[in-house]
């Protein structure tokens, strides 16, 4: 296992896919501070009516590092980690690797371990660098809600869950297209059909996509969350990730290469 | 009798066919043993479930002597169908990535390249190679942490005959030197025939049979062939002699029995008149014996 594991972190730390969907996270996260500013800039010209103003408010380093969940970190880490994981499969690599005795489950073991560790540093990598870009463009540090620790590691776990799902998804296609297709679109899939759970069960108490990750993530990401708000958020990322990992382990049991 | 592979009833079930069919292999200590059959017939799947790389729907596998194949996988390199390669990755990175899971030093990496000839490809990815080099390159790799056994799916695809030439030699030097032990599917049966200790046959994922090189080319001796200075009286004298089963052709006799009487027929022709200039065994080539065999 830790041989499998070396040959893993080795391959994660010598793919140039890795640092360009890092480098890609960080630009759109730039892009997205910047357009923002532009605004607050517009906002305070004469052009703009106080009305326009009072809708924007100056981020804080705070307030961008929760941001950054919402911002198209999830489809490079599907991106990646199609790239990543179906790599094995796609250059038919993951024989040499059978062939010296490893195990499915131990050979799974070590994927999910890096898969994982590879969305840990990317999600903390950007959070990190929102907070540095909002202290520098903005200047404002600004200061912490009353759930603000608890809804950023809920925020975390919910990314994790993401990346266990991709990791799945590669898992079962083998293909680095398929997978990347299915890693943006099915879960784009799942929201829209709890959207249409939401207008058929024609509630006002109860929000379906609430507890999909792409509704929890928007959630959390609000200036004041409560703390129920939070408790099912890590609710909805553990359950996410263990059943995406479980479903990865047995369909990589189950499928012959 | 030391076995390195012994399979018993082996049988890899798909769900449109059954690739190998209760297949009982038996490769000995120190063999190069051919694995011959058509496209289809079932030697890459057998070879796979000796690896590992798919599981059997039933049957056992034994190697190096025990069932516990986990354990003994580690002593056995492979190149199975196309090479398994980093295509983005130099020929030393993807050395160095499979070392870690086979074993190898970078000084072992150094000369196992340059033993294929793949010392000198620099920074060049291995998705730039040609066809030949990515073989050598899977060689290189099934060759890591020093294997007792090879298990080698059609090795000289792809290769000039130089090529060819180089990995024959490398197999019987491994082969005599160090004492490895291989298993070796090819369609190129003379290639094959030049250093194979004992053959497989497989047909419709049947191991039809396993034979001998040396029984192999028994078998493919299908009798005396005689050139002399007058056919006729020659069939006369074998007549003679108690044979019936040969055929006069134009410039010669096939006799298809007394294979070991040639002396005494020669002699008897001999002091009968008849001058013979040429009594040798005529042998079917391998081909023509495995085309048999697969029934064609």
């Amino acid at each position: 296992m830790m041989n499998l594991l070396r040959l893993e972190f080795r391959r994660l730390f010598r793919a140039k896919s890795f640092y360009i969907c890092l480098a890609i996270s960080l630009v759109m996260i730039i892009i997205s501070a910047a357009t923002t500013k532009m605004l607050l800039n517009m906002a305070s010209s004469e052009e703009f009516g106080e009305a326009f103003g009072s809708m924007l408010q100056t981020p804080t380093s705070f307030s961008l590092l929760k941001s950054t969940a919402s911002s198209s970190l999830t489809m490079v880490l599907a991106i990646f980690l199609s790239i990543f994981v179906t790599e094995d499969y796609t250059a038919d690599t993951i024989k040499n690797i059978y062939a010296k005795g490893h195990s499915r489950d131990s050979v799974f073991g070590a994927k999910i371990i890096s898969a994982m560790a590879a969305g840990l540093i990317m999600i903390l990598v950007s959070a990190l660098f929102s907070f540095a870009a909002g202290k520098v463009m903005f200047g404002e540090v600004g200061t912490m809600g009353e759930n603000y620790i608890g809804s950023v590691l809920a925020e975390l776990v919910i990314l994790l869950a993401y990346a266990a799902l991709y990791f799945a998804i590669a898992i079962a296609f083998k293909k680095t297209g398929a997978s990347i297709a299915v890693s943006i679109l099915g879960p784009l899939l799942v929201g829209l059909l709890l959207s249409l759970g939401n207008a058929a069960l024609k509630s006002d108490k109860i929000s379906l996509t609430d507890y999909w990750l792409d509704g929890r993530l928007t959630i959390l990401t609000q200036a004041n969350v409560e703390g129920k708000e939070v408790l099912i958020g890590f609710i909805i990322g553990v359950v996410v990730l263990l059943v995406a990992g479980a479903v990865g382990f047995v369909v990589n049991r189950s499928s012959e290469q | 009798m030391e076995y390195v592979i012994e399979t018993r009833s082996l049988t890899k079930r798909f769900p449109s066919k059954i690739a190998v069919n209760k297949a009982d292999m038996h490769v000995e200590k120190g063999a190069i043993y051919g694995l011959i059959g058509k496209n289809g017939a079932g030697k890459t799947t057998a070879m796979k479930m000796i690896l590992g790389i798919i599981a059997p729907s039933a049957g056992e596998i034994t190697l190096f002597g025990t069932k516990e194949l986990s354990k003994v996988r580690k002593r056995i390199g492979s190149l199975i169908e196309a090479p398994g390669i980093y295509k983005n990755c130099t020929a030393e990175e993807n050395m160095k990535r499979f070392a870690i899971v086979s074993g190898g030093t970078d000084r072992e990496i150094k000369e196992l390249l340059e033993f294929v000839g793949l010392g000198n490809v620099g920074n060049k990815k291995a998705g730039a190679f040609s066809l030949g080099m990515k073989q050598r390159l899977g060689i290189a790799i099934a060759l890591l942490g020093d294997p007792e056994l090879l298990i080698l799916d059609e090795p000289i695809n792809g290769l000039d005959p130089a090529g060819i030439k180089e990995i024959r030699d490398l197999i019987l030097k491994l082969n005599k030197e160090k004492g490895v032990t291989f298993m070796i599917s090819s369609h190129l049966l003379d290639e094959l025939g030049k250093i194979a200790t004992a053959y497989g046959i497989i047909n419709d994922g049947k191991l039809i049979e396993e034979i001998s090189a040396e029984e192999l080319t028994a078998r493919c001796h299908d009798g005396l062939k005689i050139v002399a200075d007058d056919l006729e009286k020659a069939a006369s004298l074998l007549t003679q002699m108690g044979f019936s089963d040969f055929k006069a052709k134009r410039t010669s006799i096939l006799l298809r029995e007394g294979l070991d009487r040639s002396a005494e027929i020669n002699e008897f022709l001999v002091k009968n008149g008849v001058k013979v200039s040429e009594l040798s065994i005529h042998s079917n080539g391998f081909e023509e014996y495995f085309i048999k065999r697969l029934g064609h």
